[in-house]
């Protein structure tokens, strides 16, 4: 029997009492695996709008795969001798305009391939990257939970499982459908095979990582910086469009100064992609494209693409070890 | 009073240069034991501190053989923790919300389903586990909070200010399962409040502190037993007041107030239990006497006294 202190309701303590646990216990990296899980489960969950995108983004996809199939053909038939090149240029393009506003803007090589396989999803995917994980610490933060989750973890085990999250997260609409249509794509020119393009894959792996680990510190120091979810989302979102919008305008007042690309959320991307997949010989401008080379000794070099990354994520990993350190001192 | 299984030694604390806990000693029983301490006193942080989210400048802890900090993560596992803030995950249902802390706590997927299951229908939650922590009361939320905080069976719970906001019957189930986890389910549980009358009911063992600092510890009924030299008496008569009041006073007593409904008086403290005198001299004066009581010392008065009297107060 149950004892109550006072007279009050305790019809339930007597109906099912308080059972003992004494079942297993799993190790610490199970534990940041169930965080992550939970993270991207709770992301999914929480956004319709969310949601909506990722389905409008996987049937342009599909269209867009259609539409290859029926282009692969025109490059075999124009293009006898550069095939090859062409094809991979293609196919690289494909890969480094996917989260691009600017379309061919910088691309592979001087010469059109003839070939159609960009879907317009850029805008789509940086919305979807602003949605994704703009809650992670901010959602956090307005529901106070934050004391709850160190109570079981440790500091270095909360980030690095929201981290982990927001990386599967980005790459569940970004590597995979990259990999997915870059390998049908692959498929559909009979010149070529899979083999034969296996660095492309690889190239398509490293410049996902990277690119979802950059862009994933960025909405998390956002997310970790505000309240409320729907500013992270927002200032993520006005950042990438204003500053890309702001850098084209610079771009066209001085056209010879290579270094404003890596300004650009965009086009520091593009240049990430092919960098990524070994491609240095770019062609720059809208219409008619000038040579623009990352390996020539002048202006911009792939070198300094790969050093703004690795500065880019030290900076951002720098701002989030201060913010959470406040977030669980003073703030907390 | 059973074993100590929380030994804290010269525990301190900084934020920048406010010093938080300052040499912050106790030992803690098992049992259920009260923090008690006004607003800045250090409670939180040094809850805080001894489960790793503040790391401590100086000094230790020791958790039954275990040496904190060193020992932090098998320690955690020990502890429930229900934090005094309103914690809530929007579009997630209670059931989600514990059994994902039961899978952070190291439960495998299924157990983890299971316990959240148990403990909810414990705390009464029963029928509202699929419903989302958004749409619920301070009462619910705090049920949830402790339904949280016991998912995995700790050893010790530390509840901080576990019946905030709570209307008085949620407040009352909660007291109850408190009650009944500490006396019935032989639970080490820490209950940091405010509402000292909490303590009085649920507590055995008591710790206050005052601006990091320890001021006092002991048993409750020992704390309270401490009466002063003298003891307050409430005497109410059937005739007179102020005539029965001369009489007290002739008779050596200390009359501190003759009111319209009863006399207080001072007496001794050795002498409490003794009233044949206060009988006789009713008897005299040709009256009734309708009631003599000591006054019972609360804890509230206990704290408020320590508190005063604390020189860094």
């Amino acid at each position: 029997m149950i004892e109550s202190t006072e007279k009050g309701s305790t019809e339930f303590l007597r109906k099912f009492g308080y059972r003992r646990y004494e079942g297993s216990v799993t190790g610490r990296k199970s534990r940041i695996f169930s965080l992550v899980i939970f993270e991207v489960k709770s992301t999914w969950h929480r956004s319709t709008f969310g949601k909506v995108l990722l389905i409008i983004l996987m049937v342009i996809n599909f269209i867009t795969l259609t539409v290859t199939v029926g282009s692969s053909q025109q490059i075999i038939t124009d293009l006898e001798g550069q095939q090859k090149k062409v094809i991979r240029d293609a196919l690289n393009r494909f890969v480094a305009n996917y989260i691009s506003f600017r379309g061919d803007y910088i691309r592979s090589g001087t010469h059109e391939t003839g070939l159609r396989m960009n879907p317009p999803v850029a805008i789509l995917l940086i919305a979807l990257v602003a949605i994704a994980g703009s809650g992670f610490f901010a959602d956090d933060r307005a529901g106070k939970t934050i004391e709850i989750w160190l109570s079981r973890l440790q500091k270095r085990e909360y980030v690095i499982g929201k981290i982990a999250a927001i990386l599967i997260y980005i790459n569940l609409f970004l590597m995979i459908p990259i990999l997915v249509v870059g390998a049908l794509n692959v498929q559909a020119i009979k010149e070529t095979s899979h083999l034969e393009q296996w660095d492309y894959y690889l190239g398509i792996i490293i410049y996902s990582l990277i690119a979802s680990l950059i862009m994933g510190l960025a909405i998390l120091s956002f997310s970790i910086s505000v309240e409320k979810r729907q500013y992270a989302s927002l200032g993520f979102f006005l950042v990438f469009i204003l500053g890309t919008v702001f850098v084209q305008l610079l771009i066209i007042q001085d056209r010879t100064n290579e270094f404003l690309l890596l300004l650009s959320p965009t086009h520091f991307l593009v240049l990430l992609a092919y960098v990524s997949l070994g491609d240095f010989s770019l062609g720059i401008g809208d219409g008619r494209p000038e040579e623009f080379l990352l390996d020539d000794g002048s202006g911009l070099e792939y070198y300094h693409v790969i050093g703004t990354a690795i500065m880019l994520i030290i900076s951002m990993a720098c701002f989030l070890a201060f913010k959470i350190n406040r977030l669980t001192t003073e703030e907390l | 009073m059973s074993e100590q299984f929380l030994i804290v030694d010269r525990v301190s604390k900084f934020f920048g240069k406010f010093l938080a806990l300052d040499e912050f000693s106790c030992e803690i029983p098992t049992g259920v034991t009260g923090l008690l301490g006004p607003n800045g006193a250090g409670k939180t942080t040094f809850i805080r501190a001894l489960l790793g989210i503040h790391p401590i400048k100086s000094g230790t802890m020791q958790f039954l053989d275990y040496t904190l900090p060193k020992d932090i993560l098998a320690v955690k596992d020990m502890i429930g923790y229900q934090p005094e803030v309103d914690t809530r995950l929007n579009k997630t249902t209670c059931a989600r919300y514990v059994t994902h802390n039961a899978r952070l706590a190291g439960l495998p997927h299924e157990s983890a389903k299971q316990r959240s299951f148990d403990v909810l229908h414990y705390c009464g939650l029963e029928e509202a586990r699929y419903r989302e922590m958004n749409t619920m009361s301070q009462g619910m939320l705090q049920k949830v909070k402790l339904a949280t905080a016991l998912v995995h069976d700790p050893l010790l719970l530390i509840l901080d200010e576990p019946t905030a906001g709570c209307d008085p019957e949620s407040r009352e189930q909660i007291l109850n399962l408190i009650f009944d986890l500490g006396k019935n389910y032989g639970k080490n549980i820490m209950i940091s409040t405010h509402l000292l009358p909490d303590i009085e009911k649920s507590a055995d063992y008591v710790v206050v502190m005052n601006l990091g600092q320890r001021i006092m510890q002991g048993g409750l009924k020992s704390i309270l037993a401490q009466s002063k030299e003298t003891v307050q008496l409430q005497i109410r008569v059937s005739g007179n007041h102020a005539k029965f009041a001369n009489a007290l006073e002739k008779a050596g007593y200390n009359v501190l107030e003759v009111g319209q409904v009863e006399i207080t008086c001072l007496i001794d403290g050795k002498m409490s239990q003794d009233y044949s005198e206060i009988f006789n001299l009713a008897k005299q004066a040709k009256m009734d006497v309708r009631m003599v009581t000591p006054y019972r010392q609360s804890l509230e008065d206990v704290f408020l006294e320590v508190v005063k009297t604390d020189p860094g107060a």
